[in-house]
């Protein structure tokens, strides 16, 4: 197939980046996860956080609210890395800073992620 | 908003060029509410991370979130939630390719806003009366 891009316009570095189908595509996916799961999450959060301290754990001792919070917290920050990068790559001008951001959001999603799986799964499993 | 870009390319979204209407308002309100629940997903995290210090420590935030404070971030992260769930379905119709008529984007934009809103009242309403 011949290449219709005139030579100015990849000259200038006008057009698509190329890369991005592996986001896009999980984005959507988590995105989708997460709108099944919410409901479970809703119901259970609106049940437990009246309970305070006991209702809370309670609901993440219990097997159906621990998954529930384990794939709410997993698919949620993973979407949440992908929207974040997002916005950074749109919005911020230096080169340098969107580096130092990208990495510093996907350190914090991962982070977070483990911190919030290790305290479920010792509720959990330490019930 | 582009001063300081190096980069070659031009920058997207291109908001000045955009005139307003409200599926524009429900596309930045998509982007400002995932930021928000973006937050809230790693305060989700704390809490999980309290609760297995124990309620020495949970007593400690216990407080403040059960307060009038604490209801108001509750029906503002209900609002927001909920916006962004029914506008991100919303979204995955699109990505289907169905759903760009502009008269009915916009009158489906401002549904989902109304929407949110009153799911936020709901559930603000349900939870405040289940703690007396």
């Amino acid at each position: 197939m011949s290449d219709l891009r005139t030579p100015l316009s990849k000259v200038k570095g006008h057009g698509a980046a190329r890369e991005g189908v592996h986001e896009f595509i999980a984005h959507r996916v988590s995105a989708i996860i997460l709108a099944l799961v919410f409901p479970f999450f809703l119901y259970g959060f609106m049940k437990a956080l009246p309970g305070g301290y006991e209702g809370l754990m309670t609901w993440t001792a219990s097997g159906f609210g621990a998954f529930t919070l384990l794939i709410f917290i997993a698919a949620g920050l993973y979407h949440g890395r992908i929207g974040i990068n997002e916005v950074i790559l749109d919005y911020i001008p230096s080169h340098d800073m969107r580096t130092f951001l990208v990495l510093l959001n996907t350190l914090a999603a991962f982070g977070f992620w483990l911190a919030g799986t290790m305290a479920i799964l010792k509720i959990w499993l330490g019930a | 908003m582009a001063k300081g870009w190096t980069d070659k390319r031009p920058m997207s979204p291109h908001i000045s060029i955009w005139k307003w209407h409200p599926t524009m308002l429900s596309s930045i309100l998509h982007r400002a509410s995932g930021i928000v629940l973006y937050f809230g997903l790693l305060k989700l995290c704390l809490v999980l991370a309290l609760l297995v210090a124990g309620p020495k420590w949970f007593s400690k935030v216990e407080p403040l979130l059960y307060s009038l404070f604490g209801a108001a971030v509750f029906f503002a992260f209900c609002g927001i939630l909920m916006f962004h769930l029914l506008n991100g379905i919303r979204h995955l119709v699109w990505d289907a390719g169905k759903g760009f008529n502009p008269k009915v984007s916009n009158t489906i934009s401002l549904l989902i806003i109304l929407l949110a809103a009153i799911a936020a009242c709901v559930l603000t309403y349900l939870m405040v009366g289940s703690f007396k």
